[in-house]
């Protein structure tokens, strides 16, 4: 009776096929789960760079709202890796009242997967995504300057004119 | 008993089976939930970060549209001549930015009504303002923005000495030359290096932000400074001719297109002025307009004997007499006599006239005209003083102005090529003209009449704006002289001088050797260039600025803040 009684109480066992099944399931689960988490990681270093590379639009705009140079305004703001170019082009258009006006449009390009360059300040390394990709916003922008300009041409005031005479 | 215990045990393991399979779902179900949740929020991640570029657009088309209140208040609110009678929107196309200048009275470079301090440091601490509210659109809704229209005369703020851009871009000669000294800012609209190495000493320099060369900037104590390092905001006296209103010229003695801010128009509001042309001989003192025939004056007998007299060359004691103890004569008789000189020996027709204080302005008049020499200078100088003239012109050109008198008012002179400042000898009755309204004087030379000589001649501590104008002449006319000798004289050495000079398309050849040096307190606001051709010339500053800031043309600029 105690025979029969441990040898009705022995447990199936899974088959071989039910564990292959079971592997091959968590297997292509896995794969799923690492192969999203690298795009999704990439997708958020994208997101990073770009957050970077708006706020350098941002500030290179302001910079330029402020009366600064275009072409010193890469100087003054810290490298960003991420930035390829950064280029402006004024054209002129007519406001309605006041006659025409110039319009700059400032167009910046960033790499928006991989950086050529580590940026020293930041500890973070690009993982992924194609090094080619680019992309470029622009905006537009006037200004008014807001102080007495350089350029008075009263003809005294000429450079040439400056540095003739410039040893007291 | 066996059946019962097989059948439990196979319950059992099925329900071993289903639990497994539950937790297996559970687990599936929190990582399904997880895997969505690290979806969703990197979703969100995305959409804030593309949602950054579309603020920053914002961002930049609400600075434009600040940027476009600042060009629309530069080219059509801040110079011209009156306000804004309904709302004005200004809109760049395509929704690139908007600002709209709300309703408002008066043009800010005639505002009177109201002053507040500066809250920056690159303008005068106390100004006019003309408050103008600007909506600037903002993405979300409108922001609103307070741009004060602000005004004040730079002199009066601390800018001693102020040049303009010189009239002539063509003259190469130093802005200033020789033994000036500026206890206080200069400041220059535009400048070269040679304009601080040919004398001048201040203790602030404000200068062009493009000045290329080195140079060394004197202080008025011999000392070394380094100019000012902040740029000067952009500025206006108001329409200036066909030249662009924010590139410094001048227009502020007498204007039609720029009325508002030229001193003519300020001294014709105020009732109290004076028009007189240097080319007719005038007079003006405390007696009556003339003195007619009345009642025992037998003017045709007297006139008659004047004339014989003068005809014949006899009886000039006779004559004398007669006028001299006549109880009454007429201003037909006085001025025949001035016009008459032959009839008279040497000193004999001042006495008469002496004797009969004060003279009628019809008289004083003839003698302010008189060339032939039948009163001499000094005989005119004392029949004036006694008739308390306050101000003549001989007819030819020089005017003379009495800054003691009481009378003075504001003065518009044309035609004037010579004129003379009397300030009194006596420093009590100078240091009682202090507390005195401020006075303007203009000299508004219509084309082809030059100022040669101003003289200055004691001291003055009446607060006077002197304001000279020289007309460009038509095309082909020669020149006039656009820099006339302003000369320092009389018996007091090291003389106060309380003035403002603006000088429009003017220049200065100053003078001082006869009183050794000179010190103008106020300041001085030219385009010509200014030269100390002997001697030695102070500015200092005028800190009284009670009726003279009100009186004086402005330069006008802008303040916004966001309210």
């Amino acid at each position: 009776m105690n025979l029969r009684t441990d040898i009705g109480e022995r447990r199936r066992a899974y088959t071989l096929v039910e564990a292959l099944v079971a592997s091959s399931l968590l297997l292509i689960g896995v794969s799923a789960a690492a192969s999203m988490s690298l795009t999704l990681l990439t997708q958020e270093e994208i997101n990073e760079r770009s957050v970077k590379v708006f706020n350098y639009l941002d500030n290179a705009a302001r910079l330029y709202q402020l009366g600064v140079p275009a072409s010193d305004i890469e100087d003054i703001l810290p490298v960003e890796p991420g930035v390829q170019a950064l280029t402006t082009a004024t054209g002129t258009t007519t406001v309605p009242l006041l006659g025409p006006v110039d319009v700059t449009t400032m167009t910046i390009t960033y790499l928006a997967s991989e950086a050529l360059e580590k940026n020293q300040a930041s500890e973070l390394e690009w993982t992924g995504g194609d090094v080619e990709a680019t992309r470029s916003e622009s905006v537009s922008l006037i200004r008014a300057d807001s102080y007495i300009p350089a350029d008075l041409d009263s003809g005294s005031d000429s450079d040439s004119d400056s540095d003739s005479d410039s040893d007291p | 008993m066996i059946l019962q215990t097989d059948r439990k045990h196979d319950r059992t393991r099925r329900h071993e089976r289903g639990s497994i399979l539950v937790i297996c779902m559970v687990l599936a179900a929190f990582g399904t939930i997880g895997v969505a949740a690290w979806l969703s929020l990197l979703d969100a991640r995305g959409h804030q970060v593309e949602q950054n570029l579309t603020a920053l657009k914002r961002r930049a088309h609400y600075n434009n549209g600040r940027a476009l209140a600042h060009l629309a208040i530069y080219k059509n609110h801040l110079h011209v001549a009156e306000g804004v009678a309904a709302d004005v929107v200004y809109e760049i196309p395509g929704g690139l930015g908007r600002a709209t200048v709300r309703a408002y009275d008066g043009a800010p470079l005639r505002n009177q009504s109201s002053v507040r301090r500066s809250k920056i440091g690159a303008v005068p601490l106390r100004s006019f303002s003309t408050d103008v509210r600007v909506d600037l659109p903002d993405g979300a809704g409108d922001r609103e923005w307070q741009f004060q229209l602000r005004s004040y005369n730079p002199v009066l703020a601390g800018d001693l000495l102020v040049m303009h851009p010189l009239a002539d871009p063509e003259d190469t000669s130093p802005m200033i030359s020789g033994n000036l000294a500026v206890k206080g800012r200069a400041v220059f609209w535009d400048a070269v290096v040679r304009d601080f190495t040919a004398g001048l000493r201040a203790d602030e320099y404000h200068l062009p932000v493009d000045i290329a060369g080195q140079t060394s900037f004197a202080t008025s104590a011999g000392g070394s400074t380094l100019p000012l390092n902040y740029p000067r905001p952009r500025q206006t006296t108001g329409f200036a001719g066909s030249t662009d209103p924010y590139r410094g010229g001048l227009d502020i003695v007498r204007s039609i297109d720029n009325s508002h801010n030229a001193y003519a128009t300020r001294v014709q509001a105020s009732g109290t002025f004076l028009e007189l042309n240097g080319s007719t001989p005038y007079a003006r003192g405390d007696g009556p307009d003339t003195e007619p025939p009345g009642p025992g004056n037998s003017d045709d007998s007297k006139i008659k004997q004047i004339d014989e007299v003068a005809a014949s060359g006899t009886g000039h004691d006779s004559l004398y007499n007669r006028l001299l103890n006549a109880p009454r004569l007429s201003s037909d008789v006085m001025v025949h006599a001035v016009e008459t000189p032959a009839a008279f020996h040497p000193g004999k027709l001042y006495e008469i006239l002496d004797a009969r204080h004060p003279l009628p302005i019809d008289v004083l008049t003839a003698v302010a005209g008189e060339t032939t020499g039948g009163i001499t200078e000094e005989e005119r100088d004392a029949l004036f003083r006694k008739s308390n003239v306050w101000i003549w012109s001989n007819g030819a050109g020089k005017i003379v102005v009495y800054l003691w008198s009481p009378n003075l008012q504001h003065l518009i002179m044309r035609e004037v090529t010579e004129l003379v400042l009397e300030g009194p000898d006596d420093p009590a009755v100078a240091d009682s003209l202090s507390t005195e309204s401020p006075v303007a004087l203009l000299v508004d030379n219509p084309p082809g009449i030059g100022l040669d000589r101003v003289e200055f001649n004691e001291q003055n501590k009446r607060r006077i704006v002197l304001a000279l104008s020289t007309a460009s002449p038509a095309s082909g006319d020669p020149d006039p002289n656009y820099s006339p000798d302003m000369v320092f004289t009389g018996s007091l050495p090291f003389p106060d001088w309380r003035m403002i000079l603006d000088l429009q398309n003017t220049g200065a050849v100053f003078d001082t050797t006869a009183i050794a040096g000179a010190t103008v307190v106020g300041g001085i606001r030219a385009n010509r260039p200014l030269r100390v051709a002997a001697g030695r010339l102070t500015l200092e500053r005028e800190f009284d600025t009670n009726e003279l800031e009100t009186l004086l043309s402005r330069n006008a600029w802008i303040e916004s803040y966001l309210q």
